[in-house]
């Protein structure tokens, strides 16, 4: 798995583990084959789980042009 | 006012309309009216059609002289500050604005439900139209007041939960004459990079319907309608659904339902993750439920062809084992009887009965005589006995 974490690989993963689901439910799958994608999914799974649970959310200003103003 | 002495004088058109636009100048006055016709395409320039019943007006002013030009809308009842003017060049005569402010809260009452039955008619409020959020929210455009207690709620709602979010905020005035500009181009901003961001969050406290004017104008509107990023909006508001509401893909009643959504959305995701790895693994496991299931019946099958051939072999021996039982008991038998014909073949043998002192009596041909008229006297027969043989002549008969 890359280490490097942006956004659309995230959504890569998410998208990666669905069809790999998918895949298991419509299809046959050989064992020894089905060993290594089941491996992959769920590594996908795991990786998901940690990126979404342990990154802290993350403010960043666009701008600072204009004057605060409360409502 | 009127020069008398213009009663005996010719003017030329020129100083006629002049003279009419020195006149009416001066005249500083009020006129509330219906607003239509507003055009304000050549980006400098103001003009509408101030009406009632019986009668229309053309007004105009210079863009930045109305600085609200943004939230007035077609149908809005107005006050039109200013002054009269007559165009010299071609006579026309209009009302030249020095400021436009809604008439009340009842004509801007009126305004929102015009707009919003005409955006309604065109599609704009369309559930489906609008569009799902995406699978995970990695990184959202917030767009609200800096220091607003807008953002400091969304932003520490939001915090209650690590979702791994990525928030870019894009500061905005959000009510004033300003606010419609700021926001707009925090959307262009947004749009421009549209594949960076999964969701824009348009966020405000709440506010009474002067305040929400941004929110309820059409420019808005449109631009919430043409964002290229699914729009969550979250305006704070007392009673009528403000029109940003009603064209956003999503929306929350305060910033913090707002952050309470994505949350939401955000743990979703997660079971669903869950849910997902679950799925694989009972899939695999039922993969090897069937395999092995396959195994054993495989197993059976062979053990049942064996057992099968096994009885087939046993009953083959045993029918087998019972034939030749069969054959040698009948030998047996045949045995007993061939013994049975001996003795009755034994016990009707001449012999056997000589033995037991009878006697066969032959003639010269050797024949057996069987009654005394078939020899004659002095004719030799022979007796034969069970040993041996005695030669007689037959004396008389």
């Amino acid at each position: 798995m890359s280490s490097k974490i942006t956004p659309k690989s995230l959504s890569a993963a998410f998208e990666e583990l669905e069809k790999i689901a998918e895949e298991f439910e419509d299809e046959t799958i050989d064992l020894e084959g089905g060993i290594a994608k089941l491996e992959k999914g769920l590594s996908l799974a795991a990786f998901l789980k940690k990126e979404l649970s342990k990154m802290e959310n993350k403010v960043v200003r666009i701008k600072e042009k204009y004057q605060e103003i409360d409502d | 006012m009127l020069n008398t002495n213009l009663k005996n004088q010719t003017l030329s058109v020129s100083q006629f309309n002049q003279l009419i636009d020195e006149i009416i100048s001066p005249l500083q006055v009020i006129v509330e009216g219906e607003l239509s016709g507003v055009n304000t395409n050549s980006g400098r320039w103001f003009f509408a059609v101030l009406k009632d019943d019986q009668a229309s007006v053309n007004i105009f002013s210079p863009l930045g002289r109305i600085p609200n030009w943004q939230v007035l809308q077609e149908g809005m009842r107005v006050r039109v500050d200013g002054w009269p003017r007559l165009y010299q060049k071609t006579g026309r005569f209009s009302l030249f604005a020095r400021s436009i402010q809604p008439a009340g809260r009842g004509a801007l009452k009126e305004a929102y439900e015009k707009l919003k039955k005409d955006l309604e008619v065109l599609g704009y409020f369309d559930p489906a139209r609008k569009r799902p959020l995406p699978r995970l929210i990695r990184k959202i455009g917030l767009i609200t007041a800096p220091g607003s207690r807008a953002y400091s709620d969304f932003i520490s709602v939001l915090a209650d939960q690590s979702s791994g979010i990525k928030i870019d905020f894009y500061p905005v005035l959000v009510q004033g004459d300003e606010a419609v500009d700021q926001i707009s181009q925090a959307l262009d901003f947004f749009n421009q990079r549209a594949k960076d961001y999964d969701l824009l969050v348009l966020t405000r406290g709440g506010g009474s319907l002067e305040d929400l004017l941004p929110f309820n104008s059409r420019i808005l509107v449109e631009a919430v309608y043409g964002a290229k990023v699914p729009v969550l909006a979250a305006i704070g508001h007392e009673a009528d659904d403000c029109l940003i509401d009603l064209v956003a893909d999503f929306r929350s009643s305060t910033p913090s339902a707002a952050a309470q959504l994505i949350n939401q959305h955000q743990r979703e995701a997660l079971l669903t993750i869950d849910s997902l790895a679950q799925r694989l693994i009972d899939s695999y496991q039922d993969q090897i439920l069937i395999k092995r299931g396959d195994l054993n019946s495989f197993a059976n099958r062979l053990t049942f062809y064996y057992q099968n051939q096994f009885q087939e072999i046993s009953l083959l021996l045993a029918r087998f084992d019972g034939s030749i039982s069969s054959f040698l008991r009948q030998i047996q038998v045949q045995e007993k009887i061939r013994r049975s014909l001996e003795k009755l073949l034994l016990s009707y043998d001449h012999r056997t009965i000589l033995k037991r002192g009878f006697t066969l009596t032959l003639d010269r041909r050797a024949k057996i005589i069987t009654e005394p008229g078939k020899v004659l006297a002095g004719e030799e027969i022979t007796t034969r006995f069970y040993q041996g043989e005695i030669l007689s002549e037959v004396k008389n008969k």
